[in-house]
């Protein structure tokens, strides 16, 4: 009896297993879900900060630019930084910087190194104090759009694909 | 005893991952058919049906390796199909082909190449080790093997569709964390 039912089992788990498959064929052709891109509310729009730290000193001065807001413990930032590697700057016409937050510089440093970051445009900001103090944002990942060095607008993502789609090209 | 339990964890591996691989091919055979026939360009459009008949022999492979009684055989094709993927490895690396090896029914991947040779050596070598020493049946209670079996094909599976379960599970990796919750582990 146990051994007919330990049979149904594998039984099952082929069957699974050739479902899985398959499964993962449609996605591989479909391309995974869209990532959700939406209004990150706490957001102080229209905030001009008071000091830019030297790495996003850029960003103040230009006419259009997208702060990303990345954590050393998101998930999706590892998977953000990741598709970072490839192409730093992700929108035309945007200056691109980063604020890492984080608990640890260490590590911060470690991120940045493991995921082939520019580190001169890369802020490591300690608890996120810099970013919450400045524009009140509290999630990660999320992106900040500047327009001469004032928050325009500011949208969580998970995706730099999403968030292409999301924001219009700079003109 | 232990010799015993070792090698039923042993032939519980190697017949999850030779179940996993197999009904993934079964389900998805075009991308091996795509290596096959780079791989031996005579065949042309039997390149399928040899993909299909890799599949089969997997699974039946992890099926007689899996039931005490066919054990023996079981490890007969183990070495068989061993010896065939380390063969197939090392001809694709001395030729330097490119195209993804579709071991697991996936697209993409890497090609045919050292993976293979190491796996294949693995499978024969364990599968000698269990024709020798451990053919004569299973040292675990009735249906326990088996149950062995289909735990490390489902690990197996989720290992390797992890990115489309993370995907699609919309509670995972679709909402931001908040920055200041990163305090503690940074």
């Amino acid at each position: 009896m146990i051994y007919v039912l330990a049979f149904m089992v594998l039984l099952l788990t082929a069957v699974m297993i050739m479902f899985f498959a398959m499964l993962g064929e449609l996605y591989s052709r479909v391309g995974p879900a869209p990532a959700a891109t939406g209004p990150l509310q706490e957001a102080k729009v229209g905030q001009r900060p008071q000091a830019w730290p030297r790495e996003l000193a850029p960003l103040a001065t230009a006419t259009d630019a997208v702060l990303l807001v990345l954590s050393t413990s998101c998930a999706s930032c590892v998977q953000v930084a990741g598709q970072l590697r490839d192409r730093f700057e992700p929108m035309t016409g945007y200056v691109t910087g980063v604020v890492l937050s984080t608990a640890d510089p260490d590590r911060a440093e470690a991120f940045v190194r493991e995921h082939g970051l520019p580190r001169d445009s890369v802020y490591v900001d300690v608890e996120g104090a810099w970013v919450t103090t400045e524009f009140g944002v509290l999630t990660s990942p999320s992106a900040l759009i500047l327009r001469d060095g004032q928050l325009s607008s500011a949208l969580v993502f998970t995706d730099v694909a999403a968030l292409q789609s999301a924001v219009a090209p700079a003109t | 005893m232990a010799v015993a339990a070792f090698l039923d964890a042993l032939a519980a591996v190697l017949a999850g991952t030779l179940l996993c691989a197999g009904m993934a091919k079964l389900a998805v055979p075009a991308h091996l058919s795509r290596a096959i026939g780079e791989l031996a360009p005579a065949v042309g459009s039997r390149a399928v049906v040899l993909a299909r008949v890799v599949a089969v022999a997997e699974v039946s492979t992890a099926l007689a390796l899996s039931a005490p009684a066919a054990r023996g055989a079981g490890a007969v094709a183990g070495v068989v199909l061993g010896a065939t993927f380390a063969g197939a490895g090392i001809v694709a690396s001395n030729r330097g082909l490119g195209m993804p090896c579709g071991c697991f029914g996936r697209a993409g991947g890497r090609s045919l190449g050292a993976r293979n040779v190491a796996f294949g050596f693995i499978l024969a070598g364990s599968s000698a080790l269990l024709l020798r020493v451990g053919s004569g049946g299973w040292a675990a209670p009735e249906g326990l093997p088996m149950l062995g079996t289909a735990a490390t094909a489902v690990v197996l599976a989720g290992w390797l569709y992890q990115d489309m379960i993370r995907d699609l599970a919309p509670s995972l990796g679709l909402r931001g964390r908040k920055v200041l919750q990163s305090r503690g582990t940074g």
